[in-house]
């Protein structure tokens, strides 16, 4: 009797170190998304927040490089987050919608309805820059498996080892420095951005014609759940537009779209429509010639927003809730502090 | 290599040429890129995935913007000539034609199809192996595709498209 428990407590003991080997080693080789490809780590930073959020934005890098939610609580006493990622396709963000909703309840989630032009898998490196990030949830499996490229396994997004085990040959000192974490890239999900690169209107791209501008059934199909989903939580959804140049945003999407929010009453803002009311300069406000907004920009688009967010939404200015206000102090320090980094950054010649 | 834009629509495995649909006119590889079919601007040849380099300065003013990529690094170049626009993908430090687009009936394809111009016009040059995808028409010419966008019988589009794009 007593050998057979001691033989079970080796077999557990040998399970369990097998166990922390694989998840140590799983860390080890794990891209960082630190110093470089940032945007890998923008996923994961929600779960450290304390999720009383009254808007989350949710979609691709057109809401996580234009809009700040430092400015929505500057201005407004707006407390929101952004859960974007680069590339994210619309139905990693209906999950990831499905999946905040189960944290917390916002009173209006902001969708950009960019993605709506792939109604396919796209590329890994992107799908794992969201998918990798989210915690362990029937969300996430199902994000897998909706994302999933014909070449791709399922197993290897459960163990990122048996997918970036061949990294060992590239591994750097800061794999190990941050093999338990590092501190977060983003301003509650905002990407800062203070270069400048800008593009005047006589470059201003021109669309080449498509085969077909219909967006697909998937695509749609995915949008109709996030309509449905939002319908069944109480949570408004609204649509946006981010004024960006690149992608080419065809009328032939944007009458779809406008089709689409008054059939479900849906409020829409393109803001490419916006240019004067936002102040939007895309000389001055772009770092990359129009297809993000820099800081300068991202502040004119949100205070635009933060207009409608108050107004047409009736969200309340919350800077009188003590324990909120001390969390976005601190926030804020660092937001400015990156702002003081990136400046002097730039002045010394080598942008972040 | 980093490859953000690309042609749409999916061409099926490109069928053997029968010797009935073969071209009225055919094209000579190119030794450079192995693409049958090259783009010609006042005389000059430009090619997909060839560096577009010091072509460039043989082709006149343009109007130019870029597109960065979200989370990695490399730039597509796109310029825009008028009558056609250029593009390119970075490899390295150099950029590589990616895309050529005809964009009104000044400019034709080297075998002399322009816009406007009618889907048996196309198959009159170009035979008929063909892939179809709705109103897109493809060419295989090696590494890369020429296509052609047909609406009611009349071409409205003509792009020479890199493979490596799709």
């Amino acid at each position: 009797m007593k050998k057979t428990i001691l033989k079970t407590v080796e077999y557990v003991g040998v399970i369990l170190v097998l166990a922390a080997l694989t998840i140590l080693l799983g860390r080890l080789f794990m891209p960082k998304y630190y110093s470089t490809q940032k945007e890998g780590s923008l996923i994961r930073e929600y779960y450290g927040e304390d999720k009383d959020f009254d808007v989350v934005f949710i979609g691709d890098c057109e809401v996580y490089e234009n809009f700040v939610p430092a400015v929505l609580w500057e201005d407004f006493g707006i407390n929101s987050y952004i859960r974007g990622s680069a590339q994210q396709l619309i139905w990693q963000s209906y999950y990831l919608m499905e999946e905040t909703l189960k944290y917390e309840h916002p009173d209006v989630m902001v969708f950009n309805i960019l993605s709506l032009k792939y109604n396919e898998p796209q590329r890994e490196e992107y799908n794992r820059m969201t998918l990798d990030g989210m915690r362990f949830s029937k969300s996430k499996v199902d994000s897998i498996l909706a994302s999933m490229l014909p070449d791709e396994n399922f197993t290897d997004y459960l163990f990122p080892l048996l997918r970036f085990h061949d990294r060992y040959k590239e591994l750097k000192s800061e794999d190990i420095s941050l093999l338990f974490g590092h501190g977060n890239v983003s301003h509650n999900g905002y990407l800062m951005q203070l270069g400048v690169k800008g593009i005047t209107p006589d470059n201003y791209p021109v669309g080449r014609m498509l085969p077909d501008y219909t967006f697909g059934e998937n695509a749609m199909k995915y949008l109709d759940k996030m309509v449905e989903l939002c319908d069944n939580e109480g949570v408004q959804l609204v649509f946006v537009k981010a004024p960006s140049l690149t992608p080419y945003w065809y009328d032939e999407w944007e009458e779809q779209v406008v089709a689409y929010a008054s059939e479900h009453n849906i409020p829409y803002i393109n803001y490419l429509k916006l240019l004067p009311e936002t102040g939007i300069d895309f000389t001055e406000d772009t770092y990359d010639m129009g297809g993000h907004l820099n800081l300068y920009g991202a502040v004119k688009l949100t205070k635009h927003f933060g207009e409608f967010l108050r107004n047409e939404m009736n969200l309340p200015d919350r800077r009188n809730e003590e324990k909120l206000s001390q969390s976005w102090d601190e926030k804020l320090k660092l937001y400015y502090a990156e702002i003081e980094t990136q400046k002097a950054a730039q002045s010394s010649g080598k942008d972040e | 290599m980093l490859l953000m834009a690309g042609c749409d629509g999916k061409t099926d495995p490109v069928q053997p040429v029968e010797s009935s649909k073969a071209p009225a006119v055919t094209t000579t590889q190119d030794t450079e890129t192995k693409n049958a079919y090259v783009f010609t601007a006042g005389g000059v040849q430009v090619k997909v995935d060839a560096e577009l380099g010091s072509v460039l300065d043989s082709l006149g003013t343009y109007a130019y913007h870029e597109e960065t990529s979200c989370a990695f690094e490399g730039i597509d170049k796109f310029y825009d000539f008028g009558s056609y626009e250029i593009d390119t993908y970075p490899d390295g430090d150099k950029d590589y034609v990616s895309m050529i687009i005809v964009r009104d009936d000044l400019v034709s394809t080297t075998e002399g199809i322009s816009l406007y111009m009618t889907k048996d016009d196309m198959i009159r040059v170009y035979g008929s192996d063909y892939t179809e995808n709705g109103n897109l028409y493809s060419y295989d010419g090696g590494n890369m595709t020429l296509d052609f966008i047909i609406k009611e019988g009349e071409i409205v589009s003509i792009q020479y498209c890199s493979k490596v794009l799709k």
